[in-house]
């Protein structure tokens, strides 16, 4: 009886791994919450969303569902910079892990000037 | 025990060098005490541990090792790169001879791998209980050497990793001055917090 409940006790352990390990292939891909930016006063915001693939490290930042900054983070690099263009604004992000959270972090300027914050992954 | 001996007096050495590299390094990039900082948060991840242990006591060999980890961003010092975080591991092994359960505690050096994935190593103290079935029960201190991989997404965390401990020396089973080294190869998955 002792030694049925001890094999019983083995076999959830590794029931419970195996629902788990679905996660890992429909789970690889974050997504930040998207966030709200106003380009120019008295006009109608602009919504930035993005998505970073966990696994292979590709980065991608939407406005108003066009893709602007695109980019991949290089293996055992824990930064990133990406550069693009949208309605004659020049934008930029500066990506890092943010280890203290397990996350990672997009900071968004727009013509230079501090815009949006994007934060994938944080628990 | 005198490599044990040893291997202990490394590990503290280390720690010690480690520190003092640290403070000496305050302001390059690294944070002493980071717990005293308000903004500090301990990012809490707890789980469950399936594995293999191979332990090498007479008459033990291959069983399945369950267990517990905790860990928590380390309170003590932080590096300019990567992170270190402090890792407890509670294991628990029957192979019908031994009965073996070990508390570990296993900080880790953490460098990213991907957004998600990140690798780490590092050594680590701990304490055993050995249950002897055919013999002396024995309790020994331990040393370990070891390196993971860990997955993380928002809450979810899976990881894998592998270990080797060798341990004090100590009558156990049949044998007088028997330690209990061991390997163990581990998958892991819990929660963030």
């Amino acid at each position: 009886m002792h030694s049925v409940s001890r094999q019983n006790f083995k076999n959830i352990y590794k029931i419970l791994l195996l629902l788990l390990a679905p996660f890992l292939l429909s789970a690889c891909v974050i997504q930040a919450t998207p966030q709200r930016y106003y380009f120019s006063e008295g006009k109608e915001p602009s919504y930035f969303t993005g998505e970073v693939d966990g696994l292979s490290g590709d980065v991608s930042i939407k406005v108003d569902n066009n893709a602007v900054l695109q980019g991949k983070v290089a293996r055992f690099s824990d930064s990133l910079k990406l550069q693009g263009q949208y309605k004659h604004h020049k934008l930029s992000a500066e990506c890092k892990m943010v280890y203290c959270t397990n996350s990672f972090s997009c900071f968004i300027y727009s013509d230079e000037q501090p815009a949006v914050l994007m934060e994938f992954g944080k628990p | 025990m005198g490599k044990f001996k040893n291997l202990l007096l490394l590990s503290v050495c280390s720690g010690v060098l480690l520190s003092g590299q640290a403070q000496a390094q305050e302001g390059n990039g690294w944070t002493i005490a980071p717990f005293l900082n308000d903004d500090f948060d301990p990012h809490f991840t707890v789980g469950v541990t399936t594995g293999s242990m191979n332990l090498k006591l007479p008459g033990a060999g291959t069983d399945t090792v369950n267990g517990l980890t905790l860990s928590l961003n380390c309170p003590w010092f932080q590096p300019p790169t990567g992170t270190i975080r402090q890792v407890f591991n509670y294991n628990v092994v029957d192979d019908g001879n031994y009965e073996v359960r070990t508390f570990e505690m296993n900080p880790r050096y953490y460098v990213s791998v991907s957004p998600s994935v990140q690798v780490g190593v590092g050594p680590g103290i701990g304490y055993m209980w050995v249950d002897s079935d055919v013999g002396n029960d024995g309790e020994v201190w331990t040393f370990q050497v070891g390196a993971d991989v860990d997955y993380r997404n928002k809450n979810l965390f899976l990881g894998a990793g592998a270990r080797y401990m060798i341990t004090e020396e100590d009558n156990i089973g049949l044998s007088a001055n028997q330690s209990a080294d061991n390997w163990v190869v581990q998958l892991r998955a819990g929660l963030n917090f």
